[in-house]
């Protein structure tokens, strides 16, 4: 992948240009699922997923670090975060289709809606989902939850991806969480 | 809870402040700013305890913890060890464009059998190409020859993608073969006597191989020779209507023949070439034509440079004609690796093994060797010491048409097109009959093209002229008279060649565009025009040309040397290249190269924005296709907000009735359901449909296929109202059209008495739809074979439906087997098995089998040993709870029964718990 799309690309939304950011995510998205079935093809009986370092990763493999700063670096994660939770929510759906046993046909005749399957692949939906409300009326909080929750960033990675203080990107978190367990209890 | 309530702001605001306070001063602050309003005070203080818990769910990273990912892993690098069906992966062998290859073995232990495993790479796996796929498999499966691998076995491996299961053939390629034992020319011939009868065997099966090169033929321990890799063959079926497009692979271009170069139509002549291409280089050791130099001019050399005669090339210099991937090899070295000198080895090439070999090369598929059987048959009579048939001038017969065409697209603009067309051609006859050059350059300018082009998109009233001739007619005339007339202007050729191969397009006559939009290439590479500009223009409207029949590759690297050639010439901000990236975009997809396919589309994109305005109809179509790869390409959600884009802005532009926003329609249909937002997907099917029937008329399959998708949305599980009638009456019009259009055996007319079946269940008439799963069953099995993944959910839908209507016994049996089916393809562990056990274990109960009850409860406990969450398996606890209290095992009962009776389970399930526990006391 030519480094310089996406460097530039970052360089714009680091400028403010909302645009780059939708146009980033696609791509980081398309190599973070690629590292990640990578990180699990190797002998990882755990299944245990390192997504910080799956983060770093793509990083050093899309952007060209000669042209950014540790601000750039920090917005770059931030896209990540997005992109990361575009991924799990991926899988948790296709988890679903497992379910119902694959192939190309339907099935609408759900009676087992009742037998929550893969448990956490539902409450991964459902946290989606409700983070999608919640993204709807503070669209802060809901980027704080990708960066903090599917991305693993730290605190200070938090706040310098979304351009805010440590005590706010603190203070978002704790309110999305409180917010996230109001939404998913009912 | 809507978060845009004024409750939840007015929450968030004296939550964000309490958080601010010690904890002391925090009860007082709630009391005054919830103003007496209880349930906000108490949300707030919810939220406060929410807030400050560490609770574990939400430890930063923890989404993905777990064996969450095994199904992620289900791809290329997480197949080994797997187990596919019957076979156990053992690791990768080897990566193709399309494919990846394992090495595998029987997984239960019955023979020590080992297999090659293809599977189809991840991002290729569309329900059309999957289908495709199995169909090519059961065909493959009919070609059956001891020098073809064998075809043992197929399905579709968990993630969803199809493989199959081939003969692992282990040995070295041919050529290599034939040089480490030193074969001389005779013992040659009878190897590639072995190739060519697999060949034809496949032929007499109606299959293409169209890649028959060295690497693809291994010659086993044993001697014989397999051919391998139908991986791009093309089925050659004419009855079957070529709806569905092949995704073809990325072929190697010096083994390509004259017409997959040019991108005409392959038949079974190319892979007569392409046999005659591997006798030379078995016979010379030699390659005939120099194809060095990049896949341009590997494709110019085969198309226009003749070859050089085995017996000379043999004996030549060793820089000339150096096989693609080798070392040159001076005459000494080859003769030596043939048992002779060079001068014997010249003797016995010159004459008939000369003459055989240059007809099979010949560039016209019509003057070669008329079947592999023809070609079998000389070189037979050589060995035999007999005349050959062939002569260096002999014409054969041509081969028939086997590709094709789309049916031609009612044409309602019959009256401008023809007014074009005889525009066209009159005024370009009339100006070069006067030689004007002033005029003839004005012609050429892409001003004069583009009115032209526009008077054809004006849907202009019929205007008779004077006789009934078709659209079709007079472009076929004009064809001629550009042939013939304007022999003397290659120039004027090429441009009409192109603007009438784009009008041949859009009238839906591919193989016509295809051909003289080919022919417009050949032209101006001779007279490429300023900066190579009318070159590229040319290589574009090819490209497209070859796009439009899935001649990926081909396409793939005529756009890519117009882009090259744009970029030169009008710098990357420009709108033309632009339009190259995004026909590249395209092809790149096609071709499952997602990541470079979305960075081209987003580049055509912006450049489309930048330089004709955000608004115009060309960035309509860039959206679009660039939402349709993100939709299905990557399975991303930024695929719906450029979706909805594209639909505005081309409904702006062409208005809502125009095909292309139906299409656009169609694809953020799909974006959204599989999103699981069902009824808006339902809206923009229910939009498009009217535009498509228009379109493609009411017999179309494409028709169909909407028509199915909506009959599903209507009945989707989770909706507040499903319309099992409307579904049912969408469900009838898409079986009509498939089972007219695709043959009453259709896998896919299964699948829509399939959900007619599904249907009538929700209305409540099981006698209906028990006929229509029955129906569909029987269909299922006879397409698709007794182990295919689909025919197990009809299974279970039928079964289910036996269920109901009190048939216990039948219904098991269904259930069974449908588990089985997917215990063949999934291995002995999946959560798909759940849902069947599930169903199984109430039916044991209600026979009053409680122990097989068990069985199964406890079966599928098994699948999910390891959940983090085992509530999402209360009701299966809870129903072995009342297994075991059925065989009076109450201890054992109560310990799973009791745990969901606590404060904080679900009430429902804390409900039927409760009611578990009080059978079990009252069994005491």
């Amino acid at each position: 992948m030519v480094k310089g799309d996406v460097t530039e690309l970052l360089l714009a939304y680091r400028q403010g240009d909302r645009e780059a950011f939708d146009r980033l995510v696609p791509m980081v998205y398309d190599d973070l699922r690629r590292i990640a079935r990578r990180q699990l093809g190797r002998g990882n009986p755990d299944g245990v997923l390192d997504t910080t370092s799956l983060v770093h990763e793509s990083y050093l493999k899309l952007v060209d670090g000669g042209r950014v700063d540790w601000q750039d670096r920090a917005h770059f994660l931030g896209v990540a975060a997005r992109a990361m939770r575009q991924v799990v929510i991926a899988y948790a759906r296709r988890r679903g289709a497992a379910k119902r046993g694959g192939g190309s046909r339907q099935t609408t005749l759900d009676e087992g809606h009742h037998i929550a399957i893969d448990s956490q692949a539902e409450w991964l939906l459902a946290l989606d989902a409700a983070l999608e409300r919640l993204g709807g009326n503070n669209p802060r909080l809901a980027r704080v939850v990708e960066c903090r929750f599917f991305a693993g960033l730290s605190e200070e990675e938090t706040a310098t991806a979304l351009g805010v203080s440590l005590r706010t990107a603190q203070r978002d978190w704790m309110r999305a969480r409180a917010w996230l367990q109001e939404e998913l209890r009912s | 809870m809507d978060p845009t309530d004024e409750r939840w702001q007015r929450a968030d605001e004296i939550l964000d402040a309490a958080l601010d306070l010690p904890l002391g001063e925090r009860s007082t602050f709630l009391d005054r700013s919830s103003g007496g309003d209880a349930e906000l005070r108490a949300l707030v203080e919810r939220l406060l305890a929410g807030a400050e818990t560490d609770a574990s769910a939400f430890t930063p990273g923890g989404a993905l913890r777990g064996p969450l990912w095994d199904d992620l892993a289900g791809d290329e690098d997480a197949l080994s060890g797997a187990t596919l069906g019957r076979y156990r992966i053992l690791r990768e062998v080897g990566r193709g464009g399309m494919a990846v290859v394992y090495l595998a073995e029987r997984a239960d232990g019955q023979f020590r059998q080992q297999v090659a495993v293809k599977v189809l790479k991840r991002g290729l796996d569309t329900d059309e190409v999957v289908r495709r796929f199995d169909q090519e498999r059961q065909i493959l499966a009919l070609a059956r020859h001891p020098g073809l691998a064998r075809l043992l076995d197929g399905g579709v491996e968990p993630g969803g993608r199809p493989y199959f299961v081939m003969e692992y053939v282990e040995g070295r390629p041919i050529d290599q073969h034939c040089d480490d034992e030193r074969l001389a020319v005779p013992d040659r011939l009878r190897l590639f006597l072995q190739v060519a009868r697999a060949v034809e065997a496949a032929h007499r099966n109606l299959v293409v191989h169209r890649d028959i090169k060295p690497s693809n033929i291994l010659i086993t321990a044993d001697g014989h020779a397999k051919l391998l890799d139908f991986g791009i063959a093309k089925l050659l079926d004419p009855g079957a209507a070529q709806l569905t497009r092949t995704v073809a692979r990325l072929m190697t271009p010096a083994y390509a023949s004259p017409e997959q170069v040019r991108g005409e139509p392959v038949t079974t002549a190319s892979d007569v070439y392409q046999l005659g291409l591997l006798l030379y280089l078995l016979l010379a050791g030699r390659f005939p034509y120099s194809v060095g130099g990049g896949a341009g001019a590997a494709a110019r050399a085969i198309a226009a440079d003749e070859p050089t005669r085995p017996s000379t090339a043999a004996t030549g210099p060793a820089e000339r004609g150096v096989p693609p991937g080798q070392e040159p090899r001076p005459a000494e070295a080859v003769a030596r690796a043939r048992a002779t000198s060079p001068k014997r080895l010249r003797r016995a090439l010159s004459g008939d093994l000369d003459t055989i070999v240059l007809t099979a090369l010949r560039k016209e598929p019509e003057r070669r060797y008329g079947s592999v059987a023809q070609l079998i048959d000389d070189v037979e009579r050589h060995l035999a010491g007999r005349p050959v048939s062939a002569r260096p001038d002999t014409l054969v017969y041509r081969t028939g048409k086997l590709v094709r065409r789309h049916a031609a697209a009612a044409v309602t603009a019959a009256g401008a097109l023809a007014l074009v067309v005889a525009l066209t051609v009159g005024y370009t006859l009339e100006l070069a009959r006067q030689r004007d050059r002033a005029r003839l350059a004005a012609l050429r300018s892409t001003q004069v093209s583009d009115f032209l082009r526009g008077l054809f998109e004006v849907a202009a009233p019929t205007r008779s002229l004077g006789e009934q001739i078709t659209a079709r007619q007079l472009l076929d005339r004009g064809a001629a008279r550009i042939d013939g007339e304007l022999a003397g202007q290659p120039e004027i050729q090429a441009d009409l060649m192109t603007l009438m191969g784009d009008v041949y397009r859009e009238l839906a006559l591919y193989d016509e565009a295809q051909a003289l939009s080919g022919r417009a290439v050949a032209l101006r590479r001779r007279f490429p025009g300023e900066d190579g500009l009318e070159l590229a223009a040319a290589l574009h409207h090819f490209a497209r040309a070859l796009a439009d029949r899935a001649e990926h590759a081909a396409a793939r690297r005529l756009y890519e040397e117009a882009l090259a050639l744009r970029e030169r010439a009008l710098g990357p901000d420009h709108a033309d290249v632009a339009r190259t990236l995004g026909g590249l975009g395209r092809v790149l997809a096609a071709q499952g190269e997602f990541p470079a396919a979305l960075r081209h589309q987003e580049r055509a994109l912006a450049v489309l924005e930048a330089s004709l305005g955000p608004r115009h109809s060309e960035v309509g179509l860039a959206l679009k296709d660039l939402g349709a790869l993100l939709a299905e390409g990557l399975d991303s959600p930024d695929a719906r907000p450029r979706l909805e884009r594209a639909v505005e802005i081309l409904t702006a532009s062409h208005g809502p009735d125009h095909p292309h926003v139906a299409e656009a329609r169609v694809h953020l249909g799909k974006a959204l359901s599989s999103f699981g937002h069902h009824d808006a997907a339902r809206l923009q099917y229910e939009s498009a449909l009217p535009v498509l029937e228009r379109s493609y008329g009411s017999a179309h399959p494409v028709l169909a296929n909407v028509l199915h998708t909506l009959g599903n949305l209507l009945i989707v599980p989770g909706l507040e109202r499903k319309d099992p009638d409307g579904a049912i009456a969408y469900f009838r019009r898409a079986l009509a059209i498939r089972e007219a259009a695709l043959g009453p055996l259709n896998p896919e007319v299964g699948d829509t008495l399939d959900g007619l079946g599904r249907a009538f269940r929700l209305k409540g008439d099981r006698e209906s739809s028990r006929t229509y799963l029955e129906r569909s069953l029987a269909l299922t099995e006879a397409a698709l074979g007794p182990e295919h993944v689909d025919l197990a959910t009809t299974l279970f839908h039928l079964a289910s439906v036996y269920q109901e209507t009190g048939l216990p016994q039948q219904a098991l049996r269904l259930y069974e087997r449908a588990l089985r089916i997917r215990e063949k393809v999934y291995g002995p562990e999946h959560e798909s098995f759940t849902l069947p056990l599930y169903n199984m274990a109430r039916i044991e109960r209600g026979l009053g089998n409680p122990a097989a009850c068990e069985a199964h409860l406890r079966r599928i406990l098994g699948l999910h040993a390891g959940a983090e969450n085992e509530h999402g398996l209360a009701m299966i606890y809870i129903d072995l709870g009342r297994c075991l209290t059925d065989q009076g095992r109450l201890e054992e009962a109560e310990k799973h029964v009791s745990r969901f009776t606590a404060e904080g389970i679900e009430p429902e399930t804390r409900r039927r718990a409760r009611e578990a526990m009080a059978e079990i006391e009252k069994a005491r």
